[in-house]
């Protein structure tokens, strides 16, 4: 059983229904790429930098690619070990 | 005289459709965050990540994009909505990192730092100054004073059965989880009495503490607890004036740690 809401709502939703993390780390990925993807088409039609926009969606990448990462190893971990 | 009086009327008409269209654009994104709270309070964690994570793009794109129009930099719905983002992102990593996957402690210290991430982005974006964001000391008294708001606030949760949404902490080291539930009190200040309050506090001057406060509470429907997230909107109220009027979060940052430590780890090991 996971934590709900952990610390005031810091840690978010819970799987309380025991549901695999799978389907939460797809979306995950989808989220990032629908970011990194439509960043990528700001800079193609606004130059490198891309303006205003892609600082924007930026904010997200950081975080999500943290989370992502944990996700991935800690699944790894858990498989092979 | 006819025109003359209808010249004068028009600026203020046109004030007044702004700020319908800011409010009706900011109600419909706190309504859909408190229904994707909802369905992870339901139990479908894949189905509320899918709503944080569609939230998130929908908010970051449309900031993007009027950003864009303005290309100062200066648009104020604009900068709100760059904070704004800040709720389903920590929501959507809370969620990635809320299976029991790590111990607890690690889990929210994980959450946390990403989150931290997540607001020192934004206050780059916006170029928020550090006084912007509340981080100046102000008067210890006044401090002192604010902190131990965080005694009643705590004692209130207690009483709408808050310590609930704690319960699968129990069993966690004490020590390792006091330290997470710092560095979440005071990452979570930073975001809600720092970031959000300076967005908000430019959109809708001292109604920016309302919009703050109702979005601390809305981040905490995926808990449940109907009590935990009606004593939350009290503690933004309270904690979001406190703010305003001391410059400073460190304070609201402290009152935070009372209730946060209160209903994680006094409240089990006292109350059983």
């Amino acid at each position: 059983m996971s934590a709900p809401g952990t610390l005031i709502a810091l840690a978010g939703s819970p799987p309380a229904t025991g549901e695999a993390p799978t389907g939460v780390a797809v979306v995950l990925i989808g989220v990032l790429v629908v970011l990194l993807i439509e960043q990528d088409v700001l800079r193609a039609a606004r130059g490198a930098r891309g303006g205003p926009a892609v600082r924007v969606l930026s904010i997200a990448v950081v975080p999500l690619l943290v989370a992502f990462a944990v996700v991935v190893v800690v699944q790894l971990a858990t498989i092979l070990g | 005289m006819e025109t003359a009086t209808i010249g004068r009327r028009a600026p203020s008409l046109r004030a007044g459709e702004i700020w319908a269209s800011r409010v009706l654009t900011l109600l419909g994104y706190l309504v859909a965050i408190v229904a994707v709270g909802a369905v992870a309070a339901a139990g479908a964690p894949t189905a509320a990540a899918l709503g944080h994570g569609i939230l998130l793009v929908a908010i970051l794109t449309h900031a993007g994009a009027r950003l864009e129009r303005a290309r100062q930099g200066s648009d104020a719905l604009a900068r709100g909505l760059c904070g704004l983002a800040l709720v389903p992102l920590l929501a959507l990593v809370g969620t990635a990192l809320s299976a029991d996957l790590l111990p607890a402690a690690v889990r929210i210290t994980l959450v946390a730092l990403s989150a931290l991430a997540g607001a020192l982005l934004v206050a780059r974006v916006l170029d928020l100054t550090r006084a912007e964001l509340g981080l100046r000391g102000g008067s210890a008294a006044a401090q002192l004073a604010v902190a131990l708001t965080g005694i009643p606030l705590g004692l209130l949760a207690l009483a709408l059965g808050g310590a609930r949404a704690f319960e699968p902490l129990a069993g966690a080291s004490p020590v390792p989880l006091a330290v997470a539930i710092v560095l979440a009190a005071a990452v979570q200040e930073l975001i809600f009495r720092g970031v959000l309050a300076a967005a908000f506090g430019q959109l809708f001057g001292r109604a920016g503490i309302a919009w703050t406060s109702a979005l601390f509470a809305a981040a905490a429907v995926a808990t449940g607890s109907v009590g935990l997230v009606a004593v939350l909107a009290l503690c933004g109220l309270v904690w979001g004036w406190a703010r305003e009027r001391t410059g400073s979060i460190a304070g609201t940052t402290a009152a935070h740690v009372l209730v946060a430590s209160g209903l994680a780890l006094v409240a089990p090991n006292v109350l059983g």
